[in-house]
């Protein structure tokens, strides 16, 4: 038994040494170094994901979403680092007729979306006529979280409102081969240049898909025109189907298994998009255009704890990041060896801002309608705001030479921000006055009003600034209820709270830009402000071409929102731009994409 | 034992149905669905309030909704499963779900199994040597890793166990004071450990201190760390080393039988070596090829312990396997480890290997064997930081439950009938000493699934607990079910196989109906 088991094992092992010596390990002279496919790689760190490729919906309006739709897409216009409009790659825009304003986008011959289907007048039509809410048959079934339902039959939404283009009234001229559109303003307009194909939101989804989608036309050539038709016969029953994939259909979280949503016409392709880790884009193969870039891929690593992302640069893993500055992520970047630390104003001003309508101490309904009462509390409060101790104590050490923000429509350092602020009313709240403050109060013959002050819960920052204007406030008599709350971004306009600390994020530098924060009744008008006045200037302001008139309208805008004690704005944001040493080229722009304006300028070693 | 596990089946779907059927009843109280618009003075706040209850079928009694609900998880056997949907990002939830499982499953695998390999065998020697030095020491240790906040044990991990070692990889500066003191370490750990009189306890330092010098310094000179590699003749030395420690634990040296069956299994794998390099490099492989290979070499260790019999023919045979399946461990990450050289010269990587976010490099076109190689160095940070803190608990818990038996009258009996000191602590001790660190180790793998929400967050992986914890806080009824479902469906399954673990460790509890 024992001697058979032996001669077993002992076969079984001369087996095995054949079998061995049969062998070569394989594999063995293979270079080392596979290039992996990738040629140059570029990561950029962002905080969070990218969520719709239609960048013209409320939802899709983000910054999250733009800086991709920046580089999938070209523009007719876009800015420059110094906010200077420059011109795009595809087409040209041009004023034909100052009375009645006209302005004719005109397409590049080799404007092309992906698939082969020409770029071209139905694409932009189809924007204007979102955007317009000329075509809206309803109010629309958002929910108050912002989600949009299904429009029910014949019913039409478009998710989207701007000014300009609902001043668009009548259908467009188009050109026989579509590659020219002529929109006539029923009024002047005078941010004409930016109101279509601006920067990340270029022409807006693709006309051909929209229709395959809504109308299940499949021809792409039939399917722009089945769009053009309903706009022009306001089809309601298509422009129903058609607002319904306008508004969600270019809505996902992770890589789409649909092809048509891949199509773009810029410099840049979709790749991959794994659910909440990463985004990557590549080099299109049917881009010819000028601005094709040096970077073959590009990836957006996410992730929202700024901390993370610094050691994520550290470690090589991101190259290129702008996290919320904070001091100690300032500190942190600035002790890496190879990676470069700028720091500047951003794009986005924090402000505090006074709900009118809420039966509140700030609504003169509270006083039996008295507005003069109401307006010595807001006055009061807003005199006791410590803006230059805010801007010292928390921004200063970010942003050297910060200055606080005195104008509601310009950035400090653009070219008419001093002489607005000389003559806008700020002067009335530059200085923390608590004396002034309890005599409005006594006078007002209010006693301790309670202000409910909201404010996002987990920003440190803003916690910072909530205890000092706490403080400041509370001397003069105020009780201020602390409201911090993560959903405070659903929870605006909605009167539970008194007071509001948030930032606004520009996205262009129009002076029609206040509009929606300002007018009665306008989306982002949440305090529930109205007063004649102004809306009178801002309607005003919309159709003046002329830039002497146009300053001095902005100035009056102030003076009424000072007065009337909308609110106060505090500081510019500081923007910190992290990036290794191996990227060259890259700088900010204060206003959306931000610093990817100029990501075909990009190279890295 | 088919009654047992059918049994089992239908108690644990009636658990699931009233527990499923509370949780519902209890989230949808707790739930606010109107938070945002309660104190709202917008005009149509009518409108927005009946919106919101015809988006959430508000007024169809919660018992119903339980009901449509419970109808859409039962569409799961037939293969239409429907969780419902997140109603704030409108997103289904079986889609949210399949990324969130997957990951957490990935993340806390090994971290698991690891640590209770670890914390048991930790444990047992600290409760061995008690009031030694030795068990001072390991005691300190685990209270002060229990205690360890774990988002300031990752800010640490990815600073050292990244950034740095990145760093050194691509710079490799040797500082031998930090060698050496490591060296002494190891060898204080050895000698604690071992035990024994003074003279052993010196040779043991001695020996361990050198050793793990010589292999430090072999390791950072020959430039081991920057192209780390086992090779033929490292399997055969880790792998013989595994056979002699498998032998001792599982039969005792004096075995012989035993002893040469994990030797010759070692030797078989060591010819199987280069055919299976060829089957790697000329045959694609995946996951169940490999749990396929791994199959085929336990069935081999078992036959030919059972071949060489011995003494006791299944403990052969249990040794020849646990060997086999040890070495195949080996012989699997020497292979991933061939990969590492091209890994790490993929611009993608970039010469930095340790990773400090995200579950995968983005766009790293890679086969089976690089694409695991990149899940390690991502997961090797987060599975740090968990197991310090499993590891601990693991450590807390069998010390004193060995602490407990090995006082028991039976042990000092089976001392006395001249058994040797292995076979009273393996066999008397430790399994009686496993069976409540069993019931403990079901607990602790459902919390490790549902509880790794910093250490996802930290690390950038998307997973169950990051998935709860966002829809809680935006009042998502759906995928907080998905979840409750899913964390109930493994804490049952996981009682499940404690039960049989107890029958295994402990001959008196049957498992039968």
């Amino acid at each position: 038994m024992r001697s058979r088991t032996a001669l077993a094992v002992g076969a079984g092992l001369t087996g095995m040494a054949l079998l061995l010596s049969a062998c070569t390990a394989p594999g063995g002279d293979e270079e080392n170094g596979g290039d992996g496919g990738a040629g140059s790689v570029l990561n950029v760190g962002w905080n969070e994901p990218f969520r719709s490729l239609n960048t013209e919906t409320a939802n899709g309006n983000a910054v999250a979403n733009a800086i991709v739709t920046y580089l999938l897409n070209d523009n007719f216009v876009y800015y420059d680092d110094e906010l200077e409009l420059q011109q795009g790659e595809l087409g040209t825009v041009e004023q034909v007729s100052e009375d009645p304003l006209q302005v004719r986008y005109t397409f590049a011959d080799d404007a092309t979306w992906s698939d082969g289907t020409p770029v071209d007048a139905a694409d932009i039509v189809l924007t204007w006529a979102a955007k317009s809410t000329n075509y809206n048959t309803g109010e629309g079934n958002r929910t108050d979280d912002g989600e949009i339902q299904e429009n029910e039959g014949g019913e039409v939404y478009f998710d989207s409102a701007s000014p300009g283009s609902a001043l668009i009234q009548e259908f467009p001229e188009i050109s026989e081969d579509r590659k020219e559109v002529t929109f006539t303003y029923s009024e002047p307009f005078a941010d004409w240049q930016i109101e279509l194909g601006l920067g990340a939101d270029g022409v807006g989804v693709p006309a051909h898909i929209v229709a395959k989608k809504a109308l299940g036309e499949e021809d792409p050539e039939a399917a722009k025109q089945a769009v053009l038709d309903a706009i022009e016969n306001e089809d309601t029953e298509a422009l129903s189907e058609i607002s319904n994939v306008w508004n969600t259909g270019f809505d996902f979280t992770s890589m789409p298994d649909d092809e048509d949503l891949l199509v773009h016409n810029g410099p840049y392709q979709l790749a991959d998009f794994q659910e909440g880790q990463y985004l990557t884009l590549t080099k299109s193969e049917e881009y010819s255009g000028p601005r094709a870039g040096n970077i073959d891929t590009i990836t957006y690593r996410y992730n929202e704890d700024p901390m993370a992302m610094v050691q994520a640069i550290e470690n090589g893993e991101v190259d290129l990041t702008q996290p919320q500055a904070t001091a100690d992520v300032l500190a942190a970047a600035e002790a890496i060896d190879g990676v470069n630390v700028d720091t500047d104003d951003g794009a986005t001003y924090e402000h505090i801002d006074l709900t009118f309508d809420n039966n509140g101490p700030f609504d003169p309904a509270s006083y039996d309608g008295d507005e003069e009462t109401a307006l010595q509390v807001r006055q009061a409060f807003l005199k006791t705001i410590p803006r230059q101790q805010i801007v010292d104590t928390i921004i200063d050490p970010l942003n050297p030479g910060a200055v606080v923000r005195d104008s509601f429509t310009q950035v400090p350092g653009s070219p008419w921000y001093d002489e607005i602020v000389a003559n806008n009313g700020a002067d009335e709240y530059a200085e923390v006055d608590i004396e002034g403050a309890q005599a409005l109060l006594e006078d007002a013959g209010v006693e301790a009003p309670e202000v409910r002050f909201l404010y996002g819960a987990s920003n440190q920052r803003r916690a910072q600034q909530f205890q000092l204007v706490k403080e400041s406030a509370e001397q003069a008599g105020f009780v201020i209820i602390e409201d911090a709350d993560d959903n405070w971004g659903t929870r605006l306009g909605d009167g539970t709270y008194d007071a509001s600390l948030f930032g606004w994020q520009s996205t262009n530098t129009g002076v029609t830009e206040p509009d929606a924060n300002y007018r009665t009744g306008q989306q982002n008008n949440y305090g529930g402000y109205s007063s004649q006045e102004v809306d009178d200037i801002l309607t005003e302001l919309q159709t003046e071409l002329d830039e002497g008139r146009q300053l001095e309208l902005s100035i009056e805008l102030e003076s009424h929102l000072h007065a009337d004690a909308f609110g106060v704005n505090i500081f510019q944001h500081p923007e910190l731009l992290i990036y290794r040493d191996r990227v060259q080229n890259v700088s900010s722009t204060a206003v959306s994409p931000t610093m990817f304006w100029n990501f075909w300028e990009w190279e890295v070693s | 034992m088919i009654r047992f596990i059918l049994r089992r089946m239908l108690a644990s779907a009636a658990i699931l149905l009233v527990l499923t059927f509370a949780v519902y009843h209890l989230l949808d109280f707790a739930m606010d669905y109107f938070f945002d618009l309660r104190a709202s003075t917008s005009p149509n706040i009518d409108q927005l309030f009946e919106s919101r209850r015809r988006l959430l079928n508000l007024d169809t009694p919660v018992t119903l909704r339980y009901f449509d609900w419970l109808a859409g998880v039962g569409g799961c056997f037939i293969g239409q499963c429907d969780l419902g949907t997140a109603w704030v990002s409108g997103q289904e939830v079986t889609s949210q779900l399949q990324g969130a499982i997957a990951n957490t499953v990935k993340l806390v695998t090994a971290a698991t199994l690891i640590s209770i390999v670890m914390g048991v065998l930790i444990g047992v020697i600290s409760a061995l040597r008690q009031y030694t030095g030795f068990d001072y020491v390991i005691t300190f240790v685990s209270f002060l890793l229990y205690s360890l906040p774990v988002f300031w044990v990752a800010v640490l991990l990815k600073q050292y166990g990244a950034i740095e070692f990145n760093n050194f990889l691509n710079n490799p500066v040797v500082s031998w004071p930090v060698v050496i003191v490591f060296a002494v370490i190891a060898g204080l750990f050895w000698m604690g450990a071992i035990g024994g009189d003074a003279r052993r306890r010196v040779i043991v330092f001695a020996s361990a201190t050198v050793v793990t010098f010589a292999v430090t310094a072999y390791v950072l000179l020959t430039g081991w760390l920057e192209s780390p590699r086992i090779g033929l003749i490292g399997t055969a030395l880790v792998s013989a080393g595994f056979a002699v420690a498998v032998t001792f634990a599982s039969t005792g040296l004096r075995n012989r039988r035993a002893l040469a069956a994990a030797l010759i299994t070692v030797v078989v794998g060591l010819l199987l070596y280069m055919p299976l390099q060829n089957l790697f490099y000329y045959v694609e492989m995946n996951i169940p090829a490999m749990l396929g290979l791994l199959l085929i070499a336990l069935v081999i260790g078992a036959a030919i312990g059972i071949a060489l019999r011995g003494p006791d023919r299944s403990a052969s045979a249990r040794t020849g396997a646990l060997t086999a399946l040890l070495m195949s461990i080996v012989v699997f990450c020497d292979r991933v480890l061939q990969e590492w050289d091209r890994y790490v010269a993929m611009p993608q990587i970039n010469n930095r290997p340790i990773a400090t976010i995200g579950a995968a490099t983005p766009n790293l076109q890679a086969d089976f064997w690089m694409g695991m190689l990149d899940s390690f160095t991502h997961l090797l940070l987060p599975s740090i930081a968990l197991i310090l803190i499993s590891f601990a608990l693991y450590t807390r818990y069998e010390r004193a439950s060995m602490l407990e038996v090995m006082n028991q009258d039976y042990i000092r009996t089976a001392r006395a009938k001249g058994l040797t000191e292995r076979t009273v602590v393996m066999r008397h001790g430790l399994r009686n000493a496993l069976i409540p660190v069993t019931s403990v180790m079901a607990v602790d793998i459902v919390t490790l699934i549902g509880g790794a929400v910093i250490t996802e967050t930290i690390f950038g992986w998307s997973g169950m607990g990051k998935l709860f914890i966002d829809s809680m806080n935006r009042n998502e009824l759906d995928p907080v079910m998905a979840y409750i479902l899913i964390t109930g469906l493994l804490a049952i399954a996981a009682t499940l196989l404690a039960d049989f673990l107890y029958g295994l460790l402990d001959p008196r509890i049957r498992v039968t109906s």
